[in-house]
């Protein structure tokens, strides 16, 4: 080890940063917390569009406005009781899809992986793992003859700027291979 | 200002820069925003013209607060992948944390090359790289816009870094050799 990073580590403060010990609580908790966040986001924006604040939604859930504001936060594990009192109260339903436009991560995704992949594809072939965080369709434009595996599907695409549409499941991985 | 160990492996390390008078150092602290649906909505509403431009892509507040959620969870779990990285399985901190960008790369000046990056999606974490392979994080931020100076948040970021080269300079965990 270089001296530098031994300075590094020996004058570092006593304190050890926090963060490690949360993340893996997030991990922990990831499903519901991860639920609880859109929740949230949808609570959000529709305050906004109804001209609502939080304390007028404590008001009609009769409940106070640090419960509110706990479950702005996404903090919340939440009782269905509750979410279908929210759903009652703002006129919504939490059961949609993540996304209200299903073909935006794909887009996101395909942006990155194309981005990626100009590097290298040129001088030899490449392979990309992406993973996706949402059920979504994804459209993958290549600008070279490749061959593109999303499991469970196998599909592929030739010639210049092929694309390729498919349904594509959360947190398994896209290989993207040049031919 | 004063660095604190996020963890430390046998031959890397990772660190976090703490500012004067702040609560959370700079990784926890970007980590906190990015999972906070009211700071997100806050962020996105003040900049939803830059959202809409975004690869053109016509993102909702909604989506983009569910989409940086589910991104910073990835970002979390890579840099929990390398903490519990065997030697069956190793993962390093310099496959996660990259040059700063494609002019520096190159660059013959030493202190460009310090500079480095962990992004996914519109999500970045800037850090400094002390060789070899421990990395100092001076903060992250949500980059909507193309260049850092376009905006005062991600150039807030910039500055931030230069600060950081500063602190570490001055208290010489950069050497010559990696300057040079």
């Amino acid at each position: 080890m270089k001296e530098t990073a031994k300075r590094l580590r020996e004058s570092a403060s006593k304190e050890v940063s926090p963060w490690l010990h949360e993340a893996e609580l997030y991990v922990k908790n990831e499903d519901w917390l991860i639920k609880s966040a859109r929740i949230a986001a949808k609570i959000l924006v529709t305050l906004k569009q109804k001209g609502l604040k939080q304390t007028d939604l404590a008001v009609m859930l009769n409940t106070s406005p640090q419960h509110i504001n706990k479950i702005v936060k996404g903090k919340e594990n939440l009782t269905l009781d509750t979410i279908d009192k929210l759903e009652k109260a703002l006129g919504i339903s939490f059961n949609q899809p993540v996304l209200s436009n299903p073909n935006l991560y794909g887009a996101l995704l395909s942006a990155e992986a194309v981005d990626d992949i100009k590097i290298e594809v040129a001088k030899k072939p490449v392979t990309q793992e992406v993973h996706a965080s949402f059920y979504a369709a994804i459209e993958i434009t290549t600008n070279f003859n490749a061959s593109i595996s999303v499991k469970p599907f196998t599909v592929s695409a030739k010639g210049p700027s092929g694309k390729i549409f498919c349904k594509y499941k959360s947190e398994q991985s896209l290989t993207l291979r040049a031919a | 200002m004063e660095h604190l160990p996020i963890f430390v492996l046998q031959n890397q390390g990772l660190f976090s820069l703490k500012y004067e008078g702040e609560v959370f150092d700079e990784f926890r602290r970007v980590f906190k925003l990015w999972e906070d649906p009211t700071y997100l909505f806050e962020f996105f509403t003040e900049n939803e013209a830059d959202l809409k431009s975004w690869y053109g892509g016509n993102i909702s507040i909604e989506d983009a607060i569910n989409i940086t959620i589910e991104d910073s969870h990835m970002l979390r779990k890579n840099i929990l992948d390398v903490f519990k990285s065997n030697e069956k399985n190793p993962k390093y901190l310099n496959n996660i944390f990259l040059p700063f960008d494609n002019e520096t790369r190159s660059s013959d000046q030493g202190l460009e090359r310090c500079k480095a990056k962990f992004k996914k999606g519109w999500l970045r974490v800037y850090a400094i790289n002390v060789p070899d392979d421990h990395f100092v994080v001076t903060g992250g931020t949500i980059k909507l816009t193309r260049k850092m100076q376009d905006r005062e948040h991600t150039n807030n970021e910039l500055i931030k870094i230069t600060n950081g080269l500063d602190y570490l300079k001055t208290n010489k965990f950069l050497d010559q050799d990696a300057l040079k």
